[in-house]
């Protein structure tokens, strides 16, 4: 048994998931939402039950009864049940909640997190033998050497001097 | 809750299996008939409503209306509770169709929380034109003292303090 954070109790073992089915019944010529089940280990679990108690009149509480599987699988004529994951699955299009227009004006978008901006990529490239440093930049995805564009075998030649201790790169402050 | 690497936050798979669990089918923010059964033995106050006429709302206007006003309380009822200084140390449940329950840690919530609902239960207009949504309530240390309030108190359809009542107002037509 465990506990959740408001002191309720789920009464299953860990790694045994329940599978949830809402039932539905038809009342004069329309179908309505009845209850909820949880079928636990081969127990039924009746979670909400709205018209007096017609779910757990099907499926009663307890080890699940061969008259309860058959119904799980082939319900009466007034009654509709759905398996929770098939919802969830989108196999049940008319149980996704309709918006009005109205209410999408109130729809808040979520917010991408923002992110500090990076500093500029501007470096300082020595390399032994140089008198001065040349300045490197990245910009829109080219390499600029004293702000002439470099051929990607330069820079990779430049990269091969950084990794290899013969040049360095550092940030220009 | 775990958070993505683009800030967004996905609901941990045991938090889902708890809201499968413990949540009404219907309204958000209420828990459903098998958390009503199991908070029942946990110290604290209860609250019982139910409405008031709701069979002549399915009668007259059909089961669909009925369904959007359950929902319309379930949801005054959750968003009292979730905007009360009680937030933390109360609880809605929906333990049948019409009917709601109401537990608190303190006794003077209960009385607090009624009146919010009432003032929100007000803004819900006409059903029909014709049917004013009411709820009847009745308060105890207990569920069944809650219900005896409120039975008592649908009895003399009038606002008493009953034998029950931990002090405060057992019925309230809202």
């Amino acid at each position: 048994m465990a506990q959740t954070s408001t002191g309720a109790v789920l009464p299953h073992a860990p790694g045994s998931l329940p599978k949830f089915y809402e039932v539905f019944c038809e009342i004069k010529g329309s179908w309505h939402l009845a209850g909820k089940l949880a079928i636990i280990n081969g127990s039924s679990i009746v979670l909400c039950d709205y018209y007096d108690d017609f779910v757990e009149s099907l499926f009663p509480n307890g080890p699940v009864t061969p008259e309860a599987q058959v119904r799980l699988q082939n319900p009466p004529a007034n009654v509709k049940i759905v398996a929770q994951d098939d919802v969830r699955n989108g196999m049940h299009l008319d149980r996704i909640q309709s918006m009005s227009l109205a209410d999408g004006q109130n729809y808040q978008a979520p917010v991408a997190p923002v992110v500090p901006s990076a500093r500029p990529s501007v470096f300082h490239y020595r390399r032994i033998g140089m008198l001065q440093p040349h300045i490197i930049e990245f910009v829109g995805g080219k390499a600029l050497l004293d702000g002439k564009q470099l051929a990607t075998d330069e820079l990779a030649k430049i990269l091969e001097n950084v990794s290899n201790g013969v040049g360095s790169l550092r940030y220009k402050s | 809750m775990a958070q993505t690497s683009t800030g967004f936050t996905l609901p941990h798979p045991s938090e889902r299996l708890k809201k499968d669990m413990y949540d009404d089918a219907a309204i958000p923010g209420i828990e459903n008939k098998m958390a009503f059964r199991q908070t029942q033995d946990v110290p604290g106050y209860w609250m019982t409503l139910d409405m008031n006429s709701f069979r002549d709302i399915n009668a007259v206007h059909g089961h669909a209306l009925g369904d959007s006003v359950i929902k319309a309380v379930g949801t005054a009822i959750s968003q009292t509770i979730l905007q009360s200084p009680y937030a933390k140390k109360a609880r809605g449940f929906r333990a049948g169709g019409d009917n709601f329950a109401v537990w608190a840690e303190t006794p003077e919530a209960l009385p607090y929380l009624l009146r919010q609902i009432h003032t929100r239960m007000d803004q819900i207009p006409l059903i029909g034109g014709t049917h004013k949504v009411s709820i009847g309530a009745g308060m105890g240390r207990t569920v069944d003292e809650a219900n005896q309030s409120l039975a008592q108190a649908k009895t003399t359809k009038n606002t008493t303090l009953g034998p029950h009542a931990i002090g405060h107002v057992t019925h309230s037509t809202l």
